[in-house]
């Protein structure tokens, strides 16, 4: 299990927090090395990565209030994007729906939460257009900059809004896993996109029943 | 141009050859193919989309991919993804540059033509047309298959391009 993560400079980070840089290396630093502990190790067991996640509550794609307290009992899969994203979210997205036809059954024990955070542009009904066409099972969600900063910020993603030469308008440099939480909704795994979902499903199968 | 004309007219008959999966385009002594070009179907209220695919240069002299059109879509761009720090960053690139005996892939998380603005709705199992023109004035046309993903984004797919 490899990955990459280190962290930009505040000054263009949306998060106007001083104190972020330094708090995010010390739980980057966790996961890197929870992870390595991961992969050495012979336990079957995912790790707790104590330090990221939490309860958050944001607008679903139908506009009621969802907290990740509702999701008890069922695992969780959760990644940040955007619908006019053409390269990295749409293919995780074809991503999450593979995974959810390959679990058969299982999936009934799955919910996937894909978080905008471009809401200027995502609006509920764009969500849940968006949505659809990749699963009726997913559940966009999206809120204030605000809400979405410290939501970001419990699971330590990052969007940062570019003014580009593109004429899309403007785009986001994100971070891109998936989250997987256990029914507890702690997280126990980061999934990057050099992640088979033949992988990510036996992963997730761990903490199914 | 008096060499566009003689390589359209010679896609053209390539095209009726070969079908649709790839594509060649003759310019000056060097020839480019164009296969395994596809577009990514996305739901119908998604702005935009990628076209990939692999572009070989088979002949002795560096080629260069000026711009790629299509009418499914306002604007289309060529954009590079950068991976650093744990974040990925789409770049618009004013145009790739294939040396000589080689090829290039266009690929999901690396390179890819931004389909700006569609047009259309892209339905999986649909062709829609992608127009490559290359420096010097050559351009040649290329049918991409809609499909929802490529076979091998289960994972561990390849990063050849690393800059």
């Amino acid at each position: 299990m490899t990955f990459q993560y280190s962290i930009i400079s505040s000054d263009v980070h949306p998060v106007k927090d001083s104190q972020f840089g330094l708090k995010n290396f010390a739980l980057v630093a966790g996961l890197l090395l929870s992870c390595l502990f991961a992969a050495i190790g012979t336990a079957k067991e995912l790790p707790v990565f104590n330090k990221l996640g939490g309860e958050f509550t944001l607008t679903s794609h139908t506009g009621q209030p969802v907290s990740l307290s509702q999701f008890k009992g069922k695992v969780v899969l959760v990644n940040f994007g955007y619908t006019s994203c053409p390269d990295i979210c749409p293919m995780v997205l074809a991503r999450l729906t593979q995974l959810e036809r390959l679990l058969g059954e299982d999936a009934e024990q799955l919910q996937v939460l894909f978080i905008s955070f471009d809401p200027e542009r995502d609006s509920q009904q764009q969500l849940n257009s968006y949505l659809q066409y990749f699963s009726s099972n997913f559940i966009g969600l999206t809120g204030s900059e605000k809400e979405l900063a410290a939501v970001a910020r419990q699971f330590g993603a990052i969007f940062v809004k570019q003014e580009s030469d593109s004429a899309s308008g403007p785009l986001f440099s994100h971070s891109d896993f998936i989250y997987l939480l256990d029914k507890q909704g702690k997280v126990r795994g980061l999934f990057s996109n050099q992640d088979t979902i033949q992988v990510i499903k036996e992963k997730i199968l761990t903490v199914m029943d | 141009m008096k060499m566009e004309k003689m390589s359209r007219g010679l896609f053209l008959s390539l095209i009726l050859i070969f079908g649709a999966t790839s594509s060649l385009a003759v310019a000056g002594n060097e020839t480019v193919t164009v296969t395994d070009a596809w577009v990514r179907a996305v739901p119908p209220v998604a702005a935009n989309s990628a076209a990939y695919f692999k572009l070989t240069n088979s002949g002795e002299k560096m080629v260069e991919l000026m711009s790629v059109t299509s009418p499914i879509a306002r604007v289309v761009e060529l954009h590079q993804v950068l991976h650093k720090d744990g974040l990925s960053t789409m770049k618009p690139v004013k145009s790739v540059s294939v040396p000589a005996k080689s090829e290039f892939k266009f690929e999901p998380a690396g390179y890819h033509v931004m389909l700006i603005d569609l047009q259309k709705t892209l339905k999986e199992g649909e062709k829609v047309p992608l127009r490559f023109s290359l420096k010097g004035g050559a351009s040649f046309l290329v049918e991409a298959d809609v499909k929802f993903s490529q076979e091998a984004e289960g994972g561990g797919h390849e990063h050849h391009h690393h800059h």
